[in-house]
C-alpha cells in the first residue's frame, strides 16, 4: 500500500471504529468517492458498511463488484469470507459452502482459520455438522503442542 | 521427596521425543527407569509410568497409576494432562457421556495452556454421542481467540449455533 492508501485505509477503519452506525454507509460512501470510480478498494468498503449495518443483500452486490474489479491484496481474502458469510446469512448456505471451499484451496496465509471456521458455519447452516467439526477440530490442532498426533488419528475416525 | 529438576524434566522430554525408535517395551523401560530417579511412589514418577502405557495401547495399565498419583497430589499441568487422557481412555472404552461429564468439570474448575486439548477432547465425545453441532460451537469458539481478525463475529456465530436468535 502506498501512504495515501494507508492513509485513506486508516480514515476506513476509523469510520467502522466508531459507534455511530446509522451513519456508517453515509461516510464510507463519501470516502469511497475520493477514489477513481470503480476502484475496487471502494466498492469493498460499501459493501462492509452495509454488511455492518445489517442489510446483507446490498452487501453482496458490493462485495462481488469488488472481486470482479480485481480486489487484490489481503482485502480480497477478507472479502470473500465476508461474502460467503452474508450469502450464508441471507440462507445461501451452498453458495458460502463452494466460496471457501474453493478460497482454502487457493492460498494460504494468516486468514486460513479464518476460512475454515467461516466454512465450518457454512457447513452445519446446510446440515453438514459432522463435516464441519472434523474441520475445525484439524484446525484447532494446529495451535495445540499436546496431542496433536492422537488428535488427527480421532479425526480421521470422524470420517 | 526427590525434586523434579529442569535437567530431569530435559532428559524426559528427549526420551518423549524419541518414543518411535523405541519398540513398546523397551520405551516404557526407558521411562520407567528415568522416573525411578524420582522415587517410585513420587505423583511425577507414577505419572509418567501411565502415560508410557497409555501411549504404548495400554490405557488399562495407566489407570491404576494415574489414580495413585492424583491421590498423591500430582498437580499443575500434568494433574490436568491425567485428566484429558482418562477422559480420553473412557471414551476409547465407549462410555462418551462419562468422559464429558469429567471435562465439563475440568472446563470450570481452571484454564491454562491445556484448555484447547480439554476442548477437543470434550467436542469428540460430544459428537459420539450425536452432538456434533454443540462440539463445532465450543470449537469454533476456541478458535476464534487464534484469529488475526472477525474473532467477535466468529464467537457470535459461534453461539448462535445453539442458542436460537431471539429476534
Amino acid at each position: 500500500m502506498t501512504a495515501a492508501d494507508e492513509n485513506w485505509q486508516h480514515r476506513v477503519d476509523e469510520v467502522f471504529a466508531s459507534d455511530d452506525e446509522d451513519t456508517y454507509i453515509e461516510r464510507i460512501d463519501a470516502l469511497a468517492a475520493e477514489l477513481p470510480a470503480g476502484d475496487p478498494a471502494g466498492l469493498f468498503e460499501r459493501g462492509g458498511a452495509r454488511d455492518a449495518t445489517g442489510d446483507e443483500r446490498a452487501a453482496i452486490g458490493f462485495y462481488e463488484k469488488a472481486l470482479a474489479a480485481g480486489l487484490d491484496g489481503d482485502r480480497r481474502r477478507q472479502c470473500v469470507i465476508q461474502l460467503a458469510s452474508s450469502h450464508r446469512n441471507v440462507g445461501e448456505h451452498e453458495r458460502a459452502v463452494a466460496l471457501l471451499t474453493a478460497e482454502r484451496e487457493r492460498t494460504s496465509d494468516d486468514l486460513d482459520d479464518a476460512v475454515t471456521a467461516f466454512l465450518a458455519l457454512a457447513l452445519s447452516s446446510a446440515g453438514r455438522d459432522r463435516e464441519a467439526l472434523a474441520l475445525t477440530l484439524g484446525a484447532l490442532g494446529g495451535h495445540m503442542t499436546r496431542y496433536r498426533r492422537s488428535l488427527l488419528h480421532y479425526v480421521a475416525e470422524l470420517g | 521427596m526427590t525434586a523434579v529438576t529442569p535437567e530431569w524434566e530435559t532428559r524426559n522430554d528427549e526420551l518423549w521425543a524419541a518414543i518411535d525408535d523405541h519398540d513398546p517395551a523397551d520405551f516404557r523401560r526407558l521411562i520407567a527407569d528415568h522416573a525411578a530417579v524420582l522415587g517410585d511412589d513420587h505423583p511425577v514418577s507414577l505419572f509418567e509410568r501411565a502415560c508410557a502405557w497409555d501411549s504404548t495401547g495400554h490405557s488399562d495399565k495407566a489407570v491404576p497409576l494415574y489414580d495413585r498419583a492424583l491421590a498423591l497430589g500430582l498437580e499443575g499441568v500434568r494433574r490436568r494432562r491425567v485428566v484429558i487422557q482418562m477422559a480420553s481412555s473412557i471414551r476409547n472404552l465407549g462410555r462418551p457421556a462419562e468422559t464429558l461429564a469429567l471435562l465439563t468439570e475440568e472446563r470450570m474448575r481452571t484454564s491454562d495452556e491445556l484448555d484447547d486439548a480439554v476442548v477437543v477432547m470434550s467436542a469428540l465425545a460430544l459428537a459420539d454421542l450425536g452432538r456434533e453441532r454443540e462440539g463445532l460451537s465450543m470449537v469454533v469458539t476456541a478458535m476464534a481467540a487464534h484469529l488475526p481478525r472477525y474473532q467477535r463475529s466468529t464467537r457470535n456465530y459461534a453461539r448462535l449455533l445453539v442458542e436460537p436468535e431471539t429476534a
